[in-house]
């Protein structure tokens, strides 16, 4: 919200300097995000008269003119149609002008020129500021311009404008008018409304020559209007035009300034309409009936339902509530009966209608922020007061006000102690009740008993806690200390298991050499085919965003393998030779879709993906490790899924569960990713692994006695698992001697000159907690384990 | 016991022996073979370890010449035996203990060619993971430091669901249907009612809905917002921090930041104030932190002000108990949010959001 401090001046006699007014705006919850200077960077410019012209010695297209500003000059310039009278912009010596352009003096051709005359550009000010500003020339200012002074002055254009950021609960400061009143509040100052605001003439006449019929008080609680005749449609005062233009927008003719001055002041959106375009001299308020189309100011064509509120005439829409006039129902060079609506339209009604229909306006998005009960009247009554005081057209007697529930006188009553209660300090009784009083919000005091009644334009205030809210911005939040009583029970800080172990999980992957990455939650509906996953995969169930910002970031992910992917192909493609990543982040697995009513599940995955210098086992015995760190027992089973590598790919399993998988990634699929990488993957469920990991399980004494150790060489067919000759070799030893079984060598090859067979090394450890192990008892075991393998499996001792 | 040292041992004993009441051929026998040993003794020099065992064998062994000594005694008259016995014990010893010295000598030098041997440059680096040794994401790293100093003050670490319904998000926060926050420009939405959570506040509605006070709780986690900018990610992190219960006041929540800010950055960091709104607090207040950087006086990081706008907190919106089920009659609470990003950032001087979205090892190997 732009407010020049000269505007906010009509209503209240600010004397602080910019920078603390704004500081004091500031703690008041006003954020000012800037002060800008509106005459831009322009310094040293003067108002000079010529007062005399003479051809330049030397050269026939220049001439040197004796002018006065504030002590006589000489300035050299091409622009020989100067006469002597003329008063011009003279920039002196050392001058600014508008795009921080320099002016120096100089010789030109031999005669000394104290500076130049500018144009309207190079000041910035245009054809509705000054006419003539907009010709590329020097710019002849008005006979009655004061001589000698700072140009900026003598056009007025000397102002500062606050750029204040409005907290959405505060819809009435969206005006010149409720910024003033804060002003006059923080400043002791009393708001003086300008006598433009005019008490619009009582009685009936209006009656007679229009009537309102609002047919959808829901989107329309309130519609006033009034009218003016024997108007006179012309150009608008610079004062005005200068006003609009700072604010962005296109001056037009005086109807329609005045709507605009008073959106802006106000902050009341107005429509004017000509009186002959309203058919039957009736206004309907209603929805739009389905395709009905109406052309709007912007010359497009919009087709409207009735989902979009329309202000009709007898027959047809002229104007899409609160967005957008009717180009053939607004204001005309010879219009003579001018009505003025002011009403409130549902700020999401608005909202939705602007949107659906991609046409935004001052008034549509003013309108989304939610508009007072306050402003109607006040709009009216200063659009009226402004053609009155212009002279634009006389008033028709009478207002036409629907406003079929009017909202109640809101009271809210509490003592001192409650607002004590809320903000942990005291607050004079005497205080509260000046300061609110003063932020014209009507209260008094009887006994310990305070009753504030809300004013109209102030929606935002419900309740005690709202009134302590104005109480304390203006008492000031510097005044707390730093001390707490906060009372009540002691509680303890708890963390729950699950979020213990998942620090745990990365403090390990951590130990593991792995970075944690963070992706985007949502990804591309393209990464199924990309990993190649089959029509009816389960994880191709995902949440589908309805407006996401693009379609990379439109589907909620079902598992974290794309994700990864590209983050390993970020740093591959960055040509870093390795990387060991790792996430813990939520899956979003839907039970059926669309979603209706439920929400999906939310599975915490791990993911973990490795390139380098790894092979398969150097990402297994990450998994492996951590399992054994959080206690968990799992197992790898080979196993096929669409984007691994076939016969490098293992699931996991624990406790009877599939908890996850890991491999390679099929080359394939990397290349889809945009490297060639040989890049290893993993993911498990971490909601699992947190859940079931134990930190402590009880204390179990250590052996005294020797563990024995003895080697197998065995000779199996190649397609027996590691882990079915282990499972056999504890089955078959069915004892707590044996203490571990181990593979630590696996060897195939033409050396072995058995086609078929590989050979392998187990690692058996017996140890007792009783006594030292004697050869008789590890023998047995070992028979009984040979007897076993031979049987189920077909292995035999090499 | 050095050569001349062993020299003169043995010419000791050969005086001793030829000073003896021996036979002359004994004398003889004994003097002749001491004075070979030592000979060859003293040519082992800078012997290896197989010289020395040959040596021993040779004259310790059970056929060696110095064993043979021994055998001499039962030769001797009875008289003469406990002379020659002792001559010959104090021979044998002597050569023991220089054997014994020798022994040691090849063992140090034996020694000190391994260690030789072994020597590494340790100036070289092998075998160091390039890009460094794992870290956790600086998100990650805030996001402890500020819950366990909440922990540390008896907050307890909530969750909630990411994907979530607009009751949650929206109505028990205040923020009713016609509220411009509740523009599909500002939320990602799945259907009208189920959306991406927009705040993490959404986990204060669902605690209070399920807990009688006293509430302390803070609830880290992602949050959903379209924006994407230096200073705006569409997925983002925030913390969430409510209390609940008796006499809860705004002075206790700036009190509480105090502290938090205190520990999160240092110990002179100061906590200021400033008026704003949420629907679902009132009062409202941003809280500004002084500077990490300058300490106020003024820097790029908090562009020249002395202050970090950091979080947004306030005293909980009455409404807000009630529509939970709490009775605002008799409790109060206070809430805040913190933005993990923004945290990090001005933590790390990191200057663009985006970064901490860029996965790029050389970036998340800056931190710890």
């Amino acid at each position: 919200m732009l407010v020049p401090i000269k505007w906010l001046k009509d209503f209240v006699d600010v004397d602080l300097a910019p920078e603390e007014l704004a500081d004091k705006l500031v703690s008041c919850g006003f954020e000012v995000e800037d002060i800008i200077n509106a005459a831009g960077d322009i310094q040293g410019v003067y108002t000079a008269k010529i007062l005399s012209v003479e051809k330049h010695p030397a050269a026939d297209r220049l001439i040197v003119c004796k002018i006065a500003a504030d002590k006589e000059y000489t300035v050299v310039t091409n622009n020989v149609w100067l006469k002597p009278g003329d008063i011009v912009p003279f920039a002196a010596d050392g001058a600014v002008l508008h795009g921080g352009k320099k002016i120096y003096a100089g010789e030109v051709r031999g005669v000394r020129s104290d500076g130049m005359f500018t144009g309207g550009k190079d000041l910035n000010v245009t054809e509705s500021d000054i006419r003539g500003a907009g010709e590329d020339k020097v710019l002849v200012l008005p006979d009655d311009t004061p001589v000698g002074i700072d140009f900026v002055k003598a056009m007025e254009l000397d102002d500062v404008v606050l750029d204040i950021g409005i907290t959405a609960n505060r819809t009435d400061a969206n005006g010149i008018l409720g910024i003033a009143r804060e002003v006059a509040a923080i400043t002791g100052k009393p708001l003086k409304m300008p006598e433009d605001y005019i008490d619009i003439p009582t009685g009936n006449a209006i009656n007679g020559k229009l009537e309102i019929v609002n047919e959808a008080p829901d989107l329309c609680p309130r519609y006033m209007a009034a009218m003016l005749t024997d108007v006179v449609i012309e150009e608008s005062p610079t004062y005005i035009k200068r006003r609009l233009r700072a604010a962005g927008l296109r001056p037009i003719n005086n109807i329609v300034d005045i709507t605009n001055y008073v959106l802006l002041e106000v902050g009341q959106p107005m429509h004017a309409f000509d009186l002959k375009t309203i058919k039957g001299g009736r206004i309907v308020v209603r929805r739009a009936r389905e395709d009905e189309k109406i052309v709007a100011l912007d010359g497009k064509t919009y087709t409207l339902n009735p989902e979009n509120l329309a202000i009709c005439n007898a027959e047809e829409p002229m104007a899409i509530a609160g967005v957008m006039g009717g180009a053939g129902y607004s204001i005309f060079d010879d219009t003579a009966e001018v009505v003025f609506e002011s009403a409130r339209f549902k700020r999401d009604s608005v909202r939705r209608t602007s949107r659906s229909l991609g046409l935004s306006s001052d008034s549509s998005q003013r309108f989304s922020k939610g508009i007072d009960y306050y402003s109607q009247e006040a709009g009216l009554r200063k659009a009226v007061g402004m053609v009155v005081r212009h002279g634009w057209g006389k008033p028709v007697k009478g207002v036409i006000d629907s406003y079929p529930v009017p909202a109640p006188q809101r009271r809210v009553s509490y003592t001192a102690e409650d607002i004590e209660n809320i903000l942990g300090i005291s607050v004079p009784e005497k205080f509260i009740v000046d300061v609110l009083n003063s932020l014209m919000i009507p209260t008094v005091r009887k006994g310990k008993r305070i009753t504030s009644s809300v004013p109209a334009f102030r929606e935002d205030i419900v309740g005690v806690n709202d009134i302590a809210e104005e109480v304390i911005r203006m008492y000031g939040y510097d005044s707390f200390d730093s001390s707490s009583v906060m009372q009540g029970a002691l509680i303890a800080g708890e963390v729950t298991k699950a979020q213990e172990f998942t620090a745990s999980v990365k403090n390990f992957m951590v130990g593991a050499g792995a970075y944690e990455t963070l992706t985007y939650s949502f990804i591309t509906p393209k990464a199924f085919d990309m990993l190649e996953m089959p029509a009816d995969d389960p994880l191709r169930k995902a949440v589908v965003l309805t407006n996401p910002l693009g379609e990379d970031y439109s589907v909620m992910r079902t598992s974290m393998a794309h994700s990864m992917l590209k983050a390993v192909a970020t740093n591959a493609i960055r040509l870093n030779k390795e990387a060991r990543l790792f996430e813990i982040a939520k899956v979003f697995r839907p039970e059926k879709l669309p979603l209706t009513d439920k929400l999906p599940e939310e599975k915490q995955i791990l993911v973990y993906a490795a390139y380098g210098d790894e092979d398969f086992y150097t990402l297994k015995a990450v998994f492996e490790e951590l399992f054994a760190y959080l206690r968990i027992e799992a197992e790898f089973l080979p196993a096929e899924i669409s984007y691994m590598h076939p016969t490098r790919t293992a699931k996991i399993f624990a406790g009877g569960k599939e908890i996850g998988y890991l491999g390679e990634v099929a080359d394939k699929v990397v290349k889809a990713y945009g490297t060639d990488k040989r890049v290893y993957l993993a993911e498990v469920d971490c909601d699992y692994l947190t859940e079931h990991a134990s930190r402590y399980t009880g204390f179990k004494p250590v052996s005294k006695y020797p563990p024995v150790e003895r080697d197998l060489a065995l000779i199996t067919d190649e397609s027996v698992a590691a882990t079915d000759i282990l499972k056999a070799v504890r089955l078959a030893a069915d004892s707590a001697l044996l203490t571990d079984a181990r593979i630590f060598d696996v060897f195939v090859g033409p050396q072995l000159k058995i086609a078929g067979k590989k050979s392998v090394a187990v690692r058996l450890t017996f140890r007792s907690n009783e006594r030292t192990l004697v050869d008789a008892e590890v023998n047995e075991l070992i028979d009984k384990i040979l007897k076993k393998l031979a049987e189920t499996l077909g292995i035999k001792l090499r | 016991m050095s050569t001349d040292n062993l020299k003169n041992f043995f010419e000791e004993r050969i005086r001793a022996v030829e000073n003896s009441d021996l036979s002359q051929d004994v004398k003889n026998l004994l003097i002749t073979r001491t004075v070979d040993v030592v000979k060859q003794m003293s040519e082992l020099g800078n012997a290896e370890r197989r010289d020395l065992e040959d040596f021993r064998v040779r004259h310790f062994g059970k056929s060696g010449d110095i064993t043979a000594f021994t055998r001499l005694i039962g030769t001797a008259p009875p008289e003469l035996k406990r002379t020659l016995g002792a001559l010959i014990n104090d021979i044998r010893s002597a050569f023991e203990n220089a054997f014994t010295l020798m022994e040691n000598d090849v063992a140090s030098r034996e020694y000190a060619k391994r260690i030789q041997a072994e020597k590494v440059d340790v100036t070289l680096s092998k075998n160091v993971r390039r890009e460094g040794t794992g870290g956790l994401n600086p998100i990650t790293i805030v996001k402890n430091d500020i819950v366990s100093i909440f922990a540390g003050m008896g907050f307890s670490v909530v969750d909630g669901p990411e994907i979530e319904y607009t009751k949650y998000n929206f109505e028990l926060l205040n923020i009713p249907a016609d509220h411009p926050a509740r523009d599909p420009g500002d939320s990602f939405y799945i259907n009208p009612e189920i959306m991406l959570r927009t705040q993490t506040s959404c986990v204060q509605a669902r605690t209070m809905e399920t807990t009688a006070p006293p509430i302390r709780v803070v609830c880290p986690g992602k949050v959903y917002r379209p924006d994407e900018d230096a200073t705006h990610s569409p997925m983002f992190h925030q913390i969430e921090g409510l209390v609940v219960d008796e006499h809860v006041t705004l002075k206790d929540l700036k009190a509480v930041l105090e502290q938090f800010a205190k520990r999160f950055f240092s110990a002179d960091t100061s906590v200021r104030f400033r008026p704003s709104f949420f629907p679902f607090t009132e009062p409202s207040v941003e809280v500004d932190l002084s500077c990490a950087m300058c300490h106020g006086a003024g820097c790029r990081l908090c562009k020249g002000t002395g202050w970090l706008e950091l979080l947004g907190a306030g005293v909980v919106n009455p409404a807000v108990l009630d529509m939970c089920g709490i009775d605002s009659a008799k409790y109060s609470g206070f809430a805040f949010g913190i933005g993990l990003e923004r945290a990090a950032m001005v933590k790390y001087g990191i200057p663009d959001m985006r970064l901490l979205f860029d996965n790029d090892v050389r970036i998340l190997s800056q931190f710890r």
